[in-house]
């Protein structure tokens, strides 16, 4: 698989991360199956796995750091054109948040399930 | 050949191979276990709609060697959400419906096309109208909703031939649409909305706005009223707003402390009789009646005198009988509210809990999140969302998350809501069946 | 191997834990009149209560175990138990035990009522125990009561809509023709904004107390049915009540508010 995580950037996502307090504290991880159902709900909107590209964006391959950087923005700002997912976005903790993000950074786009137009 | 891997390593040759050797076994009375050593359970799944095809699929994907039986009456499923679009002249039915094809050849769940007529919790069998025995390690029943006939004097499944309730989508939708097709321009279409709870909340709402959309522009001298056995509903201050916006004084909503309960139904006369007694007669007429869970819940004996299934927050599992799991309209679930979101995100947390209880894990930590989206128009959209969690061992929604959409949300953010409420319902078709019909202008 | 069934066993142990206290209590560690419930914890309910202690069978309380909007849960209370030949209830009180002030209404009823049965709609703060308790008029006391959990369903978010006229479109259902002895439903319903006296209005004042307080039902001049509604009874009051009337009647139903402010109905019944 194919990963695309420079450190560079992940370097510049800790920068972006450490605005908020609670980075402070040691990083929670889960489980792939934990995982697998936090990120149950994200299918409807950007399909199986992220994949799905439309009108809702694709999320899946994506860098992390700019999935988390994102999220966290939804979270925590006003973002242009937000329509929903600050509304989402308010119902996980950070890490949670950070955590979705390399999980669906970590889904290859060549392999296995095509995406669907 | 492209040999495509799956996220478990197995290949889809492998797959296929696997289930080829499992359908040469008799089914009735064989041990789940007997292939070789290479099933890891057989779960049967009741019910082919967002949670029924959810389940099956994302039980594949926590691990393929889970035997997955899939018991749905109809080849073809026709999707309630976005069925107002039909009821609204602004898709045709094929628009609405979904095959099992990726089901079956993608992730190797058996589909079998019969109705579940009995389920025997104790012997772990569930028996098809076909007169077929299956056994289950784990059962888990997804039957969506059936109609309290007669809760309403005169409203019975002879009276919805003539007065649809359209909460089942299918046939039901073409003969409501049809009727609106063949009303005189003039009439008026009366909707009987019910008490909570029932399957979609702001179904009723969104389909009166996309019925006045299409009367506006096809018969405009007709109206809409909805009688209302509610004094509140979903996204009411959005839709109040959205109507008198877009469509003028064309929809009239009667609310429950204003005398809009209804009680009688003529379905011959097309005529409402409400609980103080004042008439309404309509040129169409939908009601939508008091509603349970599906009826194999009963006979699977999960339900409560209220009609619907308790379940454990933490995996769905029943709370009445052990190794039943039920996901979407049929439980008691507030606040997670009925609707195909909320379906096919328990049937993700159902479908991890049962991987995790057949190889004696803990289950993982339950998540849902809900978007509701309606159409007060073509490119008028609007939402509710809410993010859930189980607490103190209840589903609570998290606070200071979810909510409505802004009251004073700009046309282009509607707009966008509207394209967001296209792609929600592509996305969640593909999650579910695998089959999206793709981008339309609606 | 097949997994456990925890759940089998779990209700396996349940149901012999209750079989145990049910077994002690009969031995007479605990005496049966003396019948344990929230009641006894609720200073209203005690003192409608005094000394006595409730029969705890006879009087059923009809709420939904969950409710999705705690503004209108629809709530039947009725009385089917055993009672001497010449006694009625004339009396039912309702308390939400977890709301700002507990009294939801007192219902009292006559021999014209017939039938002790009523149904309204109540205002829950949030879960809690709701609790019924009948007086008749020889004294016998009867208690129950049922919890509602309270969930406010993200799809049902509020923005209120327009508030009517209070005390407007007094509506009442009743059976233009009787038969003695056979009592029959009636229903009432009448626009009010039940407001509390606890809610902030948009200006950020709170918005002062208005309720209905009292509702009659007089047959002839004689009151039938009498209701003390207090600010948890939901808005637009809604009551299903029961007469029976002995002979043809002029029916008056009376609302009054707490401004002093009244409505009236008339309805002319027959008996044959």
């Amino acid at each position: 698989m194919k990963r695309v995580f420079p450190i560079a950037s992940l370097t510049l996502a800790s920068l972006l991360l450490t605005i908020t307090p609670l980075a402070a504290q040691a990083e929670e991880t889960f489980s792939d199956a934990q995982l697998e159902v936090m990120a149950g709900g994200c299918a409807s909107c950007h399909g199986t796995d992220g994949r799905l590209a439309g009108s809702v964006p694709t999320i899946a391959g994506r860098p992390a750091d700019v999935l988390a950087s994102r999220l966290l923005d939804f979270k925590h700002k006003e973002v242009d054109e937000v329509t929903v997912m600050d509304r989402i976005a308010k119902g996980f903790t950070d890490a949670e948040l950070r955590a979705l993000a390399r999980h669906f950074a970590a889904i290859d786009l060549n392999n296995d399930n095509e995406p669907e137009e | 050949m492209n040999h495509r891997h799956n996220r478990s390593g197995l290949t889809r040759r492998q797959l296929i191979k696997g289930i080829g050797a499992a359908s040469l076994l008799p089914l009735v009375g064989s041990a789940p276990f007997a292939i070789g050593g290479q099933s890891a359970g057989r779960v049967v799944v009741v019910g082919g709609g967002f949670g029924g095809a959810t389940a099956a699929k994302y039980l594949k994907r926590a691990n393929p060697a889970i035997e997955v039986l899939l018991i749905e009456p109809n080849e073809t499923f026709y999707t309630c959400p976005f069925s107002n679009l039909h009821l609204g002249g602004l898709r045709e039915m094929d628009a609405i419906a979904h095959g099992y094809d990726e089901l079956k050849d993608r992730y190797g769940v058996r589909v079998i096309h019969a109705m579940v007529e009995d389920v025997d919790a104790d012997a772990h069998k569930v028996t098809l109208s076909t007169g077929r025995k299956l056994d289950y390690d784990r059962l888990v029943l997804s039957p969506g909703i059936d109609m309290r006939w007669n809760a309403l004097e005169g409203y019975d499944e002879e009276a919805a031939e003539k007065a649809p309730h359209a909460w089942k989508a299918g046939t039901q939708t073409e003969l409501l649409r049809s009727q609106l097709e063949a009303m005189d321009d003039g009439g008026t279409f009366v909707m009987v909305a019910p008490e909570n709870p029932f399957r979609c909340p702001p179904g009723p709402y969104e389909r009166a706005s996309l019925v006045a959309n299409y009367l506006a522009q096809h018969k405009p001298k007709s109206k809409v009223l909805i009688l209302d056995a509610k004094d509140n509903f979903s996204k009411q201050g959005l839709f109040t707003a959205g109507w008198e916006r877009l469509y003028g004084d064309r929809i009239e909503w009667v609310g429950l402390s204003s005398d809009g309960r209804v009680t009688r139904v003529d379905a011959d006369r097309l005529e409402v009789e409400t609980e103080f007694g004042t008439v309404h007669r309509a040129d169409v007429l939908n009601v939508i009646p008091p509603q349970k869970a599906g009826w194999i819940a009963e006979r699977a004996g999960v339900t409560d005198d209220s009609g619907w299934v308790p379940v454990k927050a933490e995996t769905f599992e029943s709370r009445q009988v052990a190794d039943i799991y039920v996901v979407g309209d049929a439980t008691v679930a507030a606040p997670m509210p009925k609707s195909g979101f909320c379906a096919n995100g328990q049937a993700k947390v159902v479908a991890a809990a049962i991987a995790a209880s057949l190889e004696s894990r803990p289950a993982p930590e339950a998540y849902w999140t809900n978007t509701c989206y309606s159409l007060v128009g073509p490119e008028y959209g609007i939402s509710v969302a809410g993010v859930y969690r189980v607490q103190d061992g209840v589903i609570a929604e998290v606070e200071g998350a979810g909510g409505l959409s802004p009251a004073d949300a700009s046309d282009a953010t509607r707009a966008l809501e509207a394209e967001y409420a296209v792609g929600w319902y592509n996305a969640i078709c593909q999650d579910t069946w695998g089959t999206s019909p793709g981008s339309r202008a609606t | 191997m097949r997994p456990d069934r925890p759940t089998h066993h779990d209700a396996a142990r349940r149901r012999l834990l209750r079989g145990l206290v049910a077994a002690v209590a009969a031995i007479g560690l605990a005496t049966p009149a003396m019948a344990e419930g929230p009641w006894q914890r609720l200073d209203a309910a005690r003192s409608v209560l005094g000394d006595a202690e409730p029969v705890t069978q006879g009087l059923v309380l009809d709420l939904p175990h969950v409710s999705e909007d705690g503004a209108s849960v629809s709530l039947t209370v009725g009385f089917d138990g055993e009672l001497a030949d010449d006694d009625y209830i004339s009396r039912i009180d309702l308390f939400a035990t977890a709301n700002p002030s507990p009294e939801i209404a007192t219902f009292h009823l006559t021999p014209l009522s017939g039938k002790p049965e009523i149904s309204t709609r109540v205002r829950l703060n949030e879960t809690q125990q709701v609790i019924a308790i009948a007086t008749s008029h020889q004294g016998e006391r009867f208690a129950t009561a049922r919890e509602v959990r309270i969930t406010v369903s993200g799809c049902l978010m509020r923005n209120g809509a327009d508030q009517p006229e209070p005390l407007s479109n007094p509506r009442v259902s009743v059976p233009a023709r009787f038969s003695p002895g056979q009592p029959e439903a009636v229903r009432t319903l009448i626009n009010h904004p039940m407001e509390t006296g606890l809610r902030e209005g948009p200006d950020g004042e709170i918005v002062p107390r208005h309720i209905i307080e009292r509702f009659t039902v007089s047959l002839n001049g004689e009151t039938a049915f009498e209701a003390d509604l207090h600010q948890s009874v939901s808005a637009s009051p809604y009551l299903l009540f029961y007469l029976s009337p002995e002979q043809d009647s002029e029916a008056v139903f009376e609302w009054q508010d707490d401004t002093g402010s009244t409505a009236r109905h008339e309805a002319a019944i027959e008996t044959s």
